[in-house]
């Protein structure tokens, strides 16, 4: 049944032209560079040797991958071991962790590509040189430097807590997203950061890595993390990939895409050329829907840029307004029937208010993410969260539109002898039409805004731009996703004009 | 059609005070009464009670010796015309639309529509004017007053109940709607049931007045008599405001 209507959805907007390509595996990513670039290389590789790859980049973090992997959204994504152990499977024992794997959720990990991405804490190199920083264990005396951490870092098992309760820590953190975190360090803003090892950015800031001298972070090998009932034949080619990039390497392609502007496919396809993998001559990369596409300025002849950055826009706005439109006409055929419930029984009232306001206050991540078990990653879920969105505003004001209705109309309407009914359809909701108007439109543009964020759980839209843009810290690539959705969202607030009678009239006077 | 109100008490709310006290009236087809009384005494709650707006706690309304049936109220409603102080006309609609919509939605056909709505424009002599296409917030006060007249009669309903119809209307106008309604009295044969606290008007329009204070009713007898030997000390001030 999920799947159907997955498949329905999907159709629907021939989103994915290889949709009806028999099963194609799913490689999903992270959305940071080292994890894209990863999933890029496995995907090349078996589109190589003659697979179909459907790439679901760019998703919102280790708990929306793992919940994918483990509900058979994805077949493969890299993960890392340290995560794997502390995070997902909360055990001690590394030798245990195949069979724990296996036993509990069916997924097997195959051999690791060979660099420790481990965590480390990075500072500005002026700093560290002025406070005369080496290890992490110095921090203990400069507790008034401020730290700027991803999200990630500060929440989970192995993160902030247990490093500062390790190193007995007691400086101030606060949580940003990881492509900022860089940047509030830039500025000065923060002291210091969580950073990956084998980050591009270590060298691009000028940042030193604090030495982890409790041997307090674990080791966190690169892994292609996988379904166990892939085909040992696709197994084998991405086993291909043991040992054969190290710290170094890795580091250098990092830097390939984030300093250097290549794209991730274009990163991977030379790797795998100088491994002599693939052959020489050019692979077209199939693009779906939910790979990034990075402008190469250097490769590509800039009108042809022009038309894929044209394309992949117009494919993101239109992906983005069908998740909207999808999600708020749902909405509306909910939430008003609810509001018109709420108006006519104010016992019902009571609940329904507060039911659909506490729908509002959890976190569209939160939300984006609790969906997953339910309806997998993709499009259906976000569609889902965003109609759970638009409840909100549509039932409130329908409720009190209905209820600012002066009692002489009601009155009135009663005593012509209209029944309940003809009341509700043609007085009533007539009356409340510009409030309700109001709320539909309200529903309309914080959905706008949500639906950036549908990103993280592979949903495409503008947010994928936006994604991709703060995973390499590029401003152009979040500009060409937040400025359309800012031109959508006044684009409804016009459109919304249209249907109000009073600004329509208002226009008419003031001409 | 004969109205007979018996022994009503009605209060909003379960622990509210009690607006009418056990109000007994009788009204006879043809007869016009004005219901006089100082504001907040409980005329409105009670004209809302001869169409089934509200429904007493405890006594009955009865209609030709008929007990008001909830199953019919709908229908029961067109059998009577309502015209409130505000008008109520329906910001969304026409003056034509307004006073044909519930023929609209009864599903009348058009021929007979509009035979009908010229006869009720006429009656309330807006037949000439060209206001039918405008909306109520380009219409008079008193215009209003009248669009809401044609379209209680639209149904040509036995009872006419009026709530305080000259309000928010000047006394010239006041004097024009007035005489409409002398005009309704004489060419038509209904009841009608004035609400008001202007006696002035009520003796003219009405022949037998209802004196309610406190949601009891304190006189009720004709007009003459109610100038001549008003009984309480209210009764007294209110036939004193005629003398200025
Ligand atoms: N819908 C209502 N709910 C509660 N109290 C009301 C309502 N309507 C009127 N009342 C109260 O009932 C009393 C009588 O009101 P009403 O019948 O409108 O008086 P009148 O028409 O004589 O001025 C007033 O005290 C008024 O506040
Ligand atoms: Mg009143």
């Amino acid at each position: 049944m999920k799947r159907l209507l997955i498949f329905i959805l999907f159709s629907f907007v021939f989103l994915l032209p290889n949709a009806w390509a028999k099963e194609p595996i799913r490689i999903g990513s992270k959305h940071f560079t080292e994890n894209y670039l990863l999933a890029e290389m496995m995907s090349q590789l078996l589109e190589a040797r003659g697979y179909s790859v459907e790439r679901v980049q760019g998703l919102g973090g280790t708990m929306v991958c793992f919940e994918a992997l483990r509900n058979g959204e994805l077949d493969v994504y890299p993960e890392y071991t340290g995560t794997l152990l502390k995070q997902i499977l909360k055990i001690k024992n590394e030798n245990k962790m195949s069979s724990v794997l296996k036993e509990r959720y069916d997924l097997e990990i195959l051999p690791a590509f060979g660099f420790n991405n481990s965590y480390a804490i990075a500072l500005n190199e002026d700093l560290a040189e002025e406070k005369g920083l080496k290890k992490i264990s110095d921090l203990k005396y400069q507790y008034k430097l401020k730290g700027g951490l991803s999200y990630e870092f500060l929440r989970r098992e192995d993160g902030w807590e247990d490093l500062a309760a390790a190193y007995r820590l007691s400086n101030r953190v606060m949580g940003m997203e990881h492509g900022l975190a860089y940047e509030a360090l830039r500025h000065d803003q923060t002291n210091f950061t969580d950073a990956y090892t084998t980050d591009a950015k270590i060298e691009r800031y000028n940042l030193r890595l604090l030495e982890d001298d409790l041997n307090f972070f674990p080791i966190y090998k690169a892994v292609p993390f996988v379904q166990s009932n892939l085909p040992e034949k696709v197994k084998s080619i991405l086993s291909l990939f043991e040992n054969q990039i190290d710290e170094a390497t890795m580091t250098r392609l990092n830097a390939q895409v984030e300093i250097n502007k290549f794209s991730f496919a274009e990163v991977a396809r030379t790797f795998l050329k100088e491994k002599g993998w693939i052959k020489k001559k050019l692979i077209p990369v199939k693009l779906s829907a939910q790979s990034p596409i990075v402008v190469a300025p250097q490769a590509e002849k800039k009108n042809k840029a022009n038309v894929s950055l044209l394309k992949e826009l117009s494919q993101n706005c239109f992906e983005h307004l069908f998740m909207v439109l999808v999600a708020l006409s749902l909405g509306v055929v909910v939430a008003i029937p609810i509001g018109v419930l709420a108006y006519r029984n104010e016992q019902w009232a009571h609940f329904i208010l507060p039911l659909t306001g506490l729908l509002q206050t959890i976190p569209s991540i939160a939300l984006l993410a609790l969906m997953i078990p339910l309806f997998g990653i993709g499009m259906l879920p976000a569609i889902v969260a965003l109609f759970l969105y638009s409840l909100l505003p549509i039932v409130r004001n329908t409720y009190v539109g209905l209820n600012g209705i002066e009692a002489v109309y009601r009155d009135t309407a009663r005593a012509l002898g209209m029944t309940p009914k003809q009341r509700l359809w043609e007085v009533e909701l007539r009356l409340a039409y510009p409030t309700l108007l109001a709320g539909i439109k309200t529903a309309a543009i914080i959905n706008i805004g949500t639906a950036t964020l549908a990103a993280f759980i592979g949903a495409g839209g503008l947010g994928e731009p936006i994604v991709t843009g703060l995973a390499l810290n590029n401003h152009q690539l979040i500009l060409q996703g937040a400025i359309p959705a800012a031109v959508l969202a006044i684009g409804v607030e016009l459109l919304f004009r249209l249907f109000d009678p009073k600004k329509q009239l208002s226009l008419e006077q003031s001409l | 059609m004969d109205i007979q109100l018996k022994r009503l008490s009605f209060q909003y709310h379960p622990k509210g005070a009690h607006i009418l006290k056990d109000v007994s009236l009788k009204i006879k087809f043809g007869e016009s009464l004005a219901i006089i009384g100082p504001s907040g005494t409980g005329k409105s709650t009670l004209l809302k009670m001869i169409n089934g707006l509200l429904l007493p706690q405890k006594g009955s309304v009865l209609l030709n010796k008929e007990p008001l049936h909830l199953s019919q109220i709908h229908a029961l409603r067109r059998r009577f015309g309502y015209v409130m102080q505000e008008a109520g006309l329906f910001p969304f609609l026409t003056v034509e639309e307004n006073i044909t919509f519930m023929a609209r939605l009864d599903g009348w056909d058009r021929e007979e529509i509009k035979k009908r709505l010229n006869e009720v424009l006429d009656l309330v002599d807006l037949a000439g004017r060209p206001l039918r296409k405008r909306m109520p917030d380009q219409l008079s006060g008193g215009q209003r007053q009248r669009v809401s007249m044609a379209r209680a009669l639209f149904y040509d309903p036995p009872v006419l109940l009026l709530d305080e119809p000259f309000t928010y209307l000047d006394s010239l106008v006041s004097e024009e709607l007035l005489r409409e309604f002398l005009k309704v009295k004489e060419q038509l044969n209904k009841t009608i049931i004035l609400v008001t606290h202007d006696l002035r008007r009520a003796c003219r329009l009405a022949d037998r007045i209802c004196l309610l204070s406190n949601g009891v009713i304190e006189q009720d007898t004709s007009v003459q008599k109610f100038l001549t030997s008003p009984k309480s000390h209210l009764a007294k001030l209110f036939v004193q405001t005629l003398e200025k």
